[in-house]
């Protein structure tokens, strides 16, 4: 079904509310999956040499300072003990000495943003746990739908017919999946309070971090400009049209096609910029948290839906 | 709860990057009804204010990119970022909890069929 339809579904079934939803959020919030994971794959090989650099200049600083390094607890149950421990825990880790605060650079301040990010979306997943979910709701829906309608002797028949159908397939499992749908909403309620609550909070850590890619001017177009630099160009081009002469139109002309050049040229840049794919991070959890504030209005199922297209075009490029 | 009102730098900006919305809101309009009215010199002087304008986005920009560059440690709103995650995390284990709790309750057939026998 698509997304619009989807939507129309949900404005014309409010009895299947509680079930649908679930089931909507749970787009939305794949949504938003999808914007951090694109923005992450962007970012990280861009930041990856002022990382190392930082790596470096770390690892110099910490050797002078005389910093006790070794190898952390994890390899020692490696080497050890026959048990199986995850290779990750494995690490040669080190101990500032005194009060020496870590070198902080804008390359580790953009990767812990990013890794503040994606921890929050991953606690949001593990919240909606959609995957193990989304079958379960369809049937509850089902099952909700007939609720409705108990008094009628066909649709309790239908019910009987759904438990059974149910008891069958769980046969193979020890218990009955039903139940989760209340977790599902349960899980909802509190996904809700959890991006209402944060809402301003991702939109500033996405400010931060764009002014920080911005700052070290990791996108660059065709001709190596920054997106700094082509903001100055297109600026420039409008000043220079908002200023001009209007008595002289032959120049007033060429002055307000160039602008409308640098203009389209800008925005095919920077709608592959990371900064921009960063922001979509920030867009699509600002219409994931309207919608939880206000399930089915108009206004904000139209905006999702502008912001779920941006981000299908910057993901599809 | 963590306090979103508190002011930080980045809102401070946010601030006065609503403002300079606002003056673009009010040039706009007026420029709508000087433009209507064919009041050229009007339209001149809000076009010459517009640059101003578009002068002080790049001040604000230029203003908020420095300071950035010296928040390196770990912002407000990051750490209260964590704080969410956290507490998500340990409602995800609340709900396993609960879960279990409602599965030993018994299968959701009974229930139903239970359902069914009290509403028929």
């Amino acid at each position: 079904m698509s997304v619009f339809l989807r939507r129309v579904t949900i404005l014309l079934l409010p009895t299947l509310l509680l079930a649908c939803t679930t089931d909507r959020v749970s787009t939305e919030f794949g949504a938003l999956n999808t914007a951090i994971t694109e923005a992450d794959k962007q970012i990280t090989p861009l930041i990856e040499p002022k990382l190392e650099e930082a790596r470096q200049q770390e690892l110099t600083a910490s050797a002078q300072a005389g910093d006790p390094w070794f190898l952390s607890e994890g390899c020692r149950v490696l080497l050890n003990d026959s048990i199986a421990v995850p290779s990750s825990s494995c690490r040669v880790t080190h101990i500032p000495l005194g009060d020496r605060p870590p070198l902080q650079t804008e390359a580790t301040a953009i990767q812990r943003k990013l890794d503040v990010l994606t921890a929050y979306v991953g606690a949001l997943e593990l919240l909606m746990d959609a995957s193990s979910d989304t079958a379960i709701t369809e049937s509850y829906s089902a099952a909700l739908a007939a609720f409705g309608e108990l008094g009628d002797a066909a649709k309790a028949r239908e019910l009987i017919d759904f438990v059974a159908k149910r008891q069958r397939q769980s046969e193979k499992q020890a218990v009955d999946k039903v139940i989760p749908a209340a977790i599902a909403t349960l899980r909802y309620n509190r996904m809700r309070t959890v991006v209402t609550s944060s809402n301003a909070d991702v939109k500033e850590v996405v400010r931060e971090l764009q002014l920080h890619l911005m700052n070290l001017g990791l996108d660059k177009d065709s001709q190596q400009r920054t997106i700094l630099q082509r903001r100055k160009a297109l600026t420039a081009a409008n000043e220079k049209v908002l200023g001009f002469d209007t008595s002289d139109a032959a120049g007033y002309r060429a002055a307000i096609v160039n602008l409308q050049a640098e203009q389209k040229a800008f925005m095919s840049f920077f709608q592959k910029t990371s900064v921009y794919k960063v922001g979509l991070v920030a867009e699509v959890h600002d219409a994931l948290d309207k919608a939880l504030r206000n399930p089915g209005s108009v206004d904000d199922i139209v905006g999702y839906l502008e912001t779920l297209k941006s981000l299908i075009e910057a993901v599809e490029g | 709860m963590a306090d979103i009102t508190t002011p930080t730098a980045s809102n401070q900006f946010q601030q006065l990057r609503n403002r300079q919305n606002d003056l673009y809101r009010k040039n706009t309009q007026a420029l709508i009804e000087a433009a209507k009215a064919n009041n050229k010199p009007l339209v001149d002087k809000l076009r010459a204010e517009r640059v101003k304008l578009s002068q002080n986005d790049t001040a604000l920009l230029e203003a908020e990119l420095a300071f950035q560059a010296t928040q390196l440690d770990q912002s407000e709103a990051e750490k209260r970022l964590v704080t969410q995650t956290k507490r998500a995390n340990a409602m995800v284990k609340g709900i396993k909890t609960v879960a279990k709790i409602l599965e030993s309750a018994g299968e959701m057939a009974g229930i139903l069929a239970r359902l069914v026998t009290v509403l028929s």
